[in-house]
């Protein structure tokens, strides 16, 4: 039982707030009943948290929040990744899914398809070049070491006026 | 997956191995001319200006440049190149030599064969296979344009 003035206007505040249990609410309420003065109290403690409540708001509406989480951010300093981090960043979500044995798998083949490929279109013919090549250097650069007809031919060593190295074949006669 | 996991080391193993096998022998650069040579007037292909010029001593009077190719050709290998009419010319390059010379066999089957030792920008001619048509006779200069 609250039998000192005191005491019951600490509660006050808890009461305004709805913070009391049933039967603190009733002793309360016993008191302000019989106690005018606690009753002023209690109207002031309301004015009071009402005054506070707007005040904040007020406050809080004269405050610009739009550029806040911007400022945070530009306070914060970048983490520098080394370049093992940044490669397994690039290719995480390969490990992570095990695609890198089919990434793997293509560029392999990429690199046979571009080493093979000269070779093979140098065995196959070769390709077309532009005419101009014809006696390009002198005779000295022309060594017949064996001709040989075959069949019904026979062959002939000329050079020409200009000095080229001509081995002729003809039909025999 | 494991027949991507072979893809992968058949990939990896062939990588490996055959620019190795690629620089292993020397490779001539070889260019062949087509000429088609005829005793009946006509037309001299303008590009041919110099290469007439080299066959005044022949009796032909007119000159068509049927085709040019450029071939690579490991030693020791073979290589084929399609001339005119059913003609066909094989070079296989025999030997490389210490100052750059390529021996060159240069077959032309059913007609010749013979080997020559060509140095960087050397030219021979054969000359004189027959087309069936009648149409004239073909003149195949080779050219060495490198050694590697």
């Amino acid at each position: 039982m609250m039998n000192d003035r005191e005491e019951v206007g600490m509660l006050l505040s808890a009461y305004a707030d709805g913070e009391l249990d049933a039967a603190g609410r009733l002793e309360v309420e016993a008191r302000l009943a019989a106690d005018p003065e606690l009753s002023a109290r209690l109207a002031d403690q309301h004015a009071f948290s009402e005054a506070f409540a707007l005040g904040v708001e007020d406050a809080s509406a004269a405050v610009d929040f739009a550029a806040f989480t911007d400022a945070v951010m530009a306070r914060l300093e970048p983490r520098k990744l080394g370049w093992g981090q940044l490669v397994r960043r690039a290719f995480a979500a390969l490990l992570e899914q095990r695609r890198y044995q089919v990434a793997l798998g293509g560029l392999a083949a990429a690199a046979v398809a571009v080493i093979a490929t000269p070779l093979l279109l140098d065995d196959s013919g070769g390709a077309a070049i532009p005419p101009g090549l014809l006696f390009a250097g002198g005779p000295a650069a022309v060594d017949v070491i064996s001709m040989d007809p075959v069949g019904d031919h026979e062959t002939m060593l000329f050079k020409s006026a200009g000095g080229a190295t001509i081995i002729f074949v003809q039909e025999s006669r | 997956m494991t027949s991507l996991r072979s893809i992968l080391v058949a990939g990896l193993v062939l990588c490996a191995f055959v620019p190795t096998a690629a620089l292993a022998a020397p490779k001539a650069t070889v260019a062949i001319d087509v000429v088609l040579a005829s005793k009946e007037p006509g037309k001299t292909d303008p590009r041919l200006a110099k290469f007439s010029s080299q066959f005044a001593d022949f009796a032909y009077k007119s000159f068509k440049l049927v085709g040019s190719r450029l071939i690579t050709v490991e030693e020791t290998k073979s290589a084929t190149v399609e001339l005119a009419g059913d003609h066909k010319l094989e070079i296989t390059f025999t030997k490389a030599s210490a100052s750059g010379r390529a021996r060159l066999k240069l077959a032309v089957p059913g007609v010749l064969d013979t080997t020559v030792s060509l140095a960087r920008d050397g030219s021979v001619v054969v000359g004189g296979p027959a087309l069936r048509s009648g149409s004239g006779v073909l003149f195949v200069p080779v050219t060495l344009v490198e050694v590697k």
